[in-house]
């Protein structure tokens, strides 16, 4: 598929209104959902999923308004952050978002329009979830927190579950901002985990052995988009350093494995917000900047 | 330098405040993508890709 052909094609516009300024956006994502795309948009204060097109709104978290363990005293202590879908090792799936109350939702449809929603996972301390992802081969769920964490469980079911390991990114207690899975169809190579943190970082995880292949100095400033294509074991970093990179990882038996930048673009002074890569040949990117009117796409990356 | 050879100007959302356009982040899945605005409503645009 290519991005060239991005047109205004049936476009839904959707409208939220807000109670409170503070009741903003803080992350929108598209997850595979029983065969289907959803989009799942996280707000401060709950969180929706519509149909793939942005037509219909199939369901919605929202924390009341007298829960003071959510609001604290300020009214707005806490957020809704981070989106992933997962299939657990007995086959249910379940659209996941995570809070910074630490605690993980697991949004499940059990019936063709009936939608239920229940904590399945809190992570210990006290700190937020700032990311999800998931390995579906794997029934992985992985969490990013607050604090530069990355909490790996595996599903069996919604409530029988267990972690299987806590990596410390090292990063100086700063959020995991963002978090994607690298899994070729073949399995000829191991599934591994991409982090991207506050300052700039880029770290690769072998999600059986838990080892760290590899660690970059991506960006001189917070990566605000991370996105992978498998097949390619591509890696698109953006950042609000201006830049967008493409690298590309070499796993080759008996030696080191490396992560080359295959190409860059830097976005005329403005901070990248939104980028991501197509997952099959010709690689396409689209990226998005703040404030800026225009979503570009650079044709046929060279992995 | 790969130079972005196809762009598509986002439309303007009819706000009472600001007229920027405050992009809070974007996503793509299958043949759609979206993005997100947090102006004096949340606004979010889902458009798809053409078969062009």
């Amino acid at each position: 598929m290519r991005f060239s052909g991005i047109s205004f094609v049936k476009n839904e516009e959707l409208s939220i209104e807000k109670n409170d300024d503070e009741q903003d956006v803080t992350a929108i994502k598209y997850v595979y959902f029983k065969n289907q795309w959803r989009l799942v948009i996280t707000l401060y204060n709950g969180c929706r999923v519509y149909s793939e097109n942005g037509s219909r709104l199939l369901t919605y978290i929202e924390v009341p308004e007298n829960n003071t363990k959510f609001y604290g005293e300020s009214g707005f202590d806490n957020y809704f952050m981070g989106i992933t879908s997962i299939t657990m090792k007995k086959g249910n799936e379940a659209i996941c978002v995570g809070n910074s109350l630490g605690e993980v939702h697991f949004i499940e449809n059990s019936k063709e329009n009936y939608f239920s929603n229940a904590v399945a996972v809190k992570i210990k301390g006290e700190t937020a979830v700032t990311s999800l992802a998931s390995s579906k081969a794997y029934s992985l769920l992985f969490v990013g927190d607050a604090l530069g964490h990355v909490h790996m469980f595996q599903f069996e079911t919604l409530k029988d579950y267990k972690l299987l390991k806590t990596i410390d990114l090292e990063n100086g207690s700063n959020p995991v901002n963002a978090m994607a899975m690298l899994e070729k169809s073949d399995a000829s190579v191991d599934p591994l985990l991409v982090t991207a943190d506050f300052v700039g970082r880029l770290k690769i995880f072998n999600m059986l052995t838990y080892s760290c292949l590899v660690e970059v100095y991506a960006h001189a400033r917070t990566i605000t988009a991370l996105d992978t294509s498998s097949e390619e074991l591509a890696v698109l970093s953006a950042s609000e350093d201006t830049y967008l990179h493409v690298w590309k990882l070499s796993v080759e038996k008996n030696q080191k494995t490396k992560l080359n930048l295959v190409e860059s673009y830097n976005c005329d002074d403005q901070m990248i917000m939104g980028a991501v890569i197509s997952s099959t040949k010709p690689f396409d990117v689209a990226f998005l900047a703040y404030d800026s009117e225009t979503i570009r796409v650079l044709n046929g990356v060279a992995l | 330098m790969v130079e972005p050879k196809s762009t598509l100007r986002i439309r303007k959302f009819a706000t009472k405040g600001s007229p920027n356009y405050l992009v809070n982040n974007f996503t793509h899945g299958g043949e759609y993508f979206a993005y997100a605005t947090n102006l004096d409503k949340i606004y979010c645009q889902v458009f798809r890709i053409s078969s062009e």
